[in-house]
């Protein structure tokens, strides 16, 4: 009995060790990349996907004749994603040109613009700014949806959520598909 | 069992290999993402686990975080068909233990769990991040955490849980007294948008501890973001039973109904209980700046469990009340109830803020039912109320935090804060009947005439001379500093200045680093001290009962260390127990969807509190004589006489695979290993004789905390889900742990739990727990289960859950 214990110890020892060696020969060093956030890789989806549900004012130029101008405002974890993600991509059919902003009077041609955390503070001006432009505007802070931002990106227990105002997207031209609808949460319908 | 138990492994191992060649890197991930997934899959993609233990700044990556950090979701929660937090936990958690002692007084109630083979009271509770008073229960009995008082996880609703996270590291310098083995971080769920109806019903396979549950979670959204989420649950429980026969003479020699078939007399294993719990988590937001916030819990329970059975020609029983004996049953009612209210905010300077005030308060009602008092004759009641204890909590704090730009490669967190806190103890006296001696001897049998034993059987209450209401208060003030300071580096730095009304002060600290070797390498380590301030129940509680000895009614005693007969025998006030903490360990990302971590831990205790065996007047003429002066025989009390080290390793490895059918498996295995170990002597009072181990602690005791855990533990978990199915595949490992000089062999157990998702957001699901009906070994002389064992022996569980989203 107790020969047969050592020898299940021993059994086990080896399937550790053949374990271990098994994945040093899988991954060698050369293969190892960088393990980004799940969170901020997800949202950087987000900023290309959710155009294909959206429908921008009749009176923007925005065809494939045209590039779709993405713009990312304030210190951002999503640039580098961003960039990496979207340079050589299609965005409703369009090329597009990305737009790493500082300033807020530097987004007139946007026609989508994230709005990062950084700029929590400033969040009221902004969106005064934005207002009555064809611009959709999408952030990660806490209420925006209600300060009159249009798309707000949130988390609940470990999944990204997107609640939209649908009053002021309307108010700003843009039409909302409703398979983007049905699955978001949606206020001031 | 054995080897369809190593099969499992063997083929899990193997698909963890296999299943790995065709991960995808970050890059690929992030274009994959892109490319391949609907809107509604990307609705479901879970990001990486973040925990806000361990750091005053931003929540942690896991895989990035200085110290080991665990986090259980609420989906994983929900899969498992526990209806009690600690159980769920045990089968997340390795290193966390939870058995089942029965025949255990209150214990039988508020279980006590450990961590890294430390105690209970070892180890900090915060929900949301704030401090959760602990029971008011001092655990006096042979069991696991004998001496300790902890925190009754099980007052928390599970469906009210985000997710719980568990640090598994000291880090008193950060978070104060008891974050000596780690801390176990409740969140509670926000958002205000889940609303879910569930209810779960189960059984052994045979045939008792019936379950019924039903749980009700409704979320409302607030103006800015705010939100109320309120969870409450009614749970019935029915016991479960696995005594032994006895065998022993029940009758009075000669009486016919000696040969009567023996039967099942005690009551050994679950208690019978109601629980009726609530919880609620809120947040108003005031204006950008301002946020107030509320959480609480309420915990009603009624329990029933046996003490040992009485037989019919027991002295202790009174043959016209119970002619075929009787069996005491232990009734206690806890009512727990916590609230924190506070406000929250960020200044124009970027000053982060929080101001808080928690009050929490545990109580235990004992009533005794269907016993006697013995003394009173055929006039004694059967029904008595034996008093209770009761211990409350008041905690302020302010915390202030701030992102620092001091030239490193980031912005430092640096954190400060101060915290008040006032606690109270209490013991009530129960009926008189409870505890009196009635002056009447036994009526009958051969004994007829001799003194017989005071109070009620079972569980005699406290009397007048226990009653007590004892405080204290404690100030503290803590600075914490956080950041990547170089290229590769981060470093964490926490000192922590304490005062306490009762024992004096305490000055901690810890020094925390990690150095990203290369983007998939982290290493970690982190070096500290930390404290535990005695409990207020380890000081103060006291109780006595009677003993018959050679027809002499004894007292046997729990004293109090003011005591003057504990004085005596060399008791002196507690102090805290002081630690010392070393950890160190890696972290490897080889891909995105799979991670391995390893780290060893050092936890060194010194002037840990122990709770002293039975001393008697056998000990010395010397100790006779001090316990003459009030009529003892046999006393216990606490006092701070041991150093312990504790060292151990935790292997982690997660993998998620994701299916082009919408599926995703996700497989982790868990590994443990832990080693306690008492250093040097044990200190015992010169009054008691000669310095010697056995004085203060028994071999048992010792054994209990050197031996009485499983010192490994493996959890291998296979979690498929798709559109339709949640399948979760569990296979445990408890190792050999040693109890009444018995070396208990490893037991493995499979839970599994299958969920079908149906249209109209309904969920049907069933389940079992130990899938094989697995028994721990039993107690080689009678035959009786033991009470350590870390998953009780019940055998095995099936139970049907059924889930509605509206």
């Amino acid at each position: 009995m107790y020969k047969q214990k050592i020898k299940c110890k021993l059994s086990y020892k080896k399937i550790g060790f053949s374990l271990f060696l098994f994945f040093l020969s899988v991954f060698p060093l050369s293969a190892w990349t960088y393990a980004a956030d799940m969170e901020q890789q997800l949202k950087t989806v987000f900023l290309g996907r959710l155009p294909s549900f959206i429908q921008w004012p009749t009176d923007v130029k925005i065809n494939e004749s045209q590039s779709f101008e993405l713009c990312l405002l304030g210190d951002n974890s999503l640039n580098a994603l961003v960039r990496s993600l979207y340079e050589n991509k299609l965005i409703k059919g369009m090329p597009v040109n990305l737009h790493f902003l500082t300033k807020v009077e530097e987004t007139t041609s946007c026609h989508l613009l994230f709005i990062s955390e950084s700029k929590r503070k400033n969040m009221t001006e902004i969106l005064d700014f934005t207002k009555n432009k064809p611009i959709l505007t999408i952030g990660e802070t806490r209420g925006f949806a209600e300060k009159e931002g249009m798309i707000q990106f949130y988390m609940i227990a470990q999944k990204v959520r997107i609640k939209i105002n649908y009053q002021v997207a309307i108010h700003h031209g843009f039409k909302i598909k409703a398979p983007l609808l049905s699955i978001a949460n949606v206020i001031n319908r | 069992m054995s080897l369809l138990a190593k099969q499992l492994v063997t083929i899990m191992i193997i698909s963890l290999s296999q299943l790995s060649l065709v991960s995808a890197t970050s890059n690929e991930n992030i274009e994959t993402l892109y490319d391949n997934s609907s809107l509604i899959d990307l609705f479901n993609v879970e990001t990486d686990a973040k925990a806000n233990v361990g750091s005053r700044g931003k929540a942690v990556n896991l895989l990035k975080a200085k110290s080991p950090v665990d986090i259980i979701t609420a989906e994983q929660i929900n899969s498992t068909g526990y209806t009690e937090l600690s159980q769920v936990l045990q089968r997340f958690i390795a290193g966390f233990n939870f058995p089942r002692p029965s025949i255990k007084d209150g214990t039988d109630h508020i279980r006590p769990f450990t961590l890294r083979g430390m105690s209970s009271d070892q180890v900090l509770v915060l929900v949301n991040g704030k401090r959760l008073h602990t029971s008011s229960l001092l655990h006096v009995n042979g069991t696991i955490g004998r001496g300790s008082t902890g925190v009754d996880l099980n007052t928390i609703p599970l469906r009210s849980i985000e997710r719980v996270e568990v640090l598994r590291d000291g880090a008193s310098a950060q978070y104060g007294s008891d974050a000596i083995a780690g801390i176990i971080n409740i969140i509670l769920k926000s958002g205000g948008e889940e609303r879910r109806l569930s209810s779960t019903m189960g059984q052994t396979y045979k045939g008792d501890g019936e379950l019924y549950q039903v749980d009700m979670h409704y979320g409302l959204s607030l103006p800015r973001d705010g939100f109320i989420d309120m969870t409450a649950e009614l749970r019935d429980r029915n016991p479960t039973n696995r005594a032994i026969i006895d065998t022993r003479q029940q009758y009075f020699d000669g009486d016919s109904k000696n040969d009567q078939v023996a039967t099942q007399k005690n009551r050994r294993g679950d208690p019978d209980t109601q629980n009726f719990l609530f919880a609620l988590n809120s947040e108003l937001p005031l204006s950008d700046a301002i946020i107030l916030y509320l959480h609480s819990s309420v915990n009603y329970r009624e329990g029933e469990a046996g003490a040992f059975f009485r037989r019919p020609l027991d002295n202790r029983n009174v043959r016209d009340i119970y002619p075929d004996g009787f069996l005491p049953l232990i009734a206690p009612n806890i009512v727990d109830y916590s609230a924190t209210m506070g406000a929250k905010g960020e200044t124009d300077f970027n000053l982060h803020w929080d101001l808080t005030h928690t009050m929490g308060r545990n109580s235990i009602d004992y009533d005794v039912k269907e016993s006697l008092n013995a003394s009173l004759g055929t006039n004694s009641p059967t029904f008595f109320n034996a008093g209770g204890l009761g211990y409350g909590q008041h905690t302020t704090n302010l915390d202030l935090s701030k992102e620092l730009e001091v030239g490193f490669e980031q912005p430092i967190n640096l954190a400060t804060g101060f915290e008040w806190r006032y606690e109270s103890f209490k013991i009530t006296a129960g009926d008189e009947a409870s505890y009196i001696h009635g002056g009447i001897p036994v009526l009958d049998g051969e004994n007829a005439g001799q003194i017989t034993m005071a109070g009620a059987q079972g569980f005699p209450g406290f009397r007048k001379a226990n009653e007590l209401q004892e405080d204290r208060h404690n100030l503290a003030s803590y600075i914490d500093i956080d950041g990547q300071f170089y290229d590769r580096w981060s470093l964490g730095l926490a000192g922590r200045y304490e005062y306490y009304s009762d024992f004096g002060s305490s000055l901690t600290g810890k020094i925390s680093l990690a150095y990203q070797v290369i983007d998939d390498i982290l290493l970690r380590g982190s070096v500290g001290t930390g404290f535990r301030a005695p409990s207020l129940q380890q000081s103060y509680f006291n109780s006595t009962s009677s003993i018959n000895i050679d027809n002499n009614l004894l007292s046997t005693s729990t004293l109090s260390v003011e005591s003057p007969v504990a004085n005596a025998l060399g008791a002196r006030p507690l102090q805290a127990e002081q630690s010392q903490h070393f950890t160190t360990g890696f972290v490897y990302q080889p891909l995105v969807n799979l991670s391995f971590s390893a780290d060893y831990f050092y936890t060194k205790i010194n002037d840990r509190i122990i709770f002293s065996r039975n001393i008697g007047s056998s000990t010395s003429a010397e100790v006779a004589d001090i316990l003459a002066t009030e009529n003892l025989s046999v006393v216990r009390f606490f006092s701070n006489a041991m150093d312990t080290e504790t060292q151990g390793v935790d292997l982690r490895a997660n993998y998620k695979l994701d299916f082009q059918n919408q599926g995703q498996l996700k497989l982790t295995g868990l590994y443990h290993y832990n080693k306690t170990k008492i250093i040097g002597q044990i200190r015992s009072p010169s009054v008691l004789g000669n310095a010697n181990d056995d004085i203060l602690f028994s071999e048992t005791d010792r054994q209990r905390l050197e031996l009485g855990q499983p010192n490994e533990s493996l959890i291998l978990i296979a979690d498929y889900n798709n559109k339709a199915f949640n399948s979760v595949f569990k296979l445990i490992k408890a190792g050999a742990f040693s109890e009444q000089q018995q070396r208990l062999s490893s037991q493995w157990l499979v839970d599994v739990d299958i969920a079908y998702r149906l249209p109209k957001y309904v969920t049907i699901a069933v389940g079992v727990h130990n899938l094989f009906d697995s028994e721990p070994e039993r107690n080689n002389t009678d035959g009786a289960f033991l009470q350590s064992s870390p998953y009780g022996y019940n055998g095995g569980f099936y139970y049907l859950r059924l889930v509605a989203d509206f």
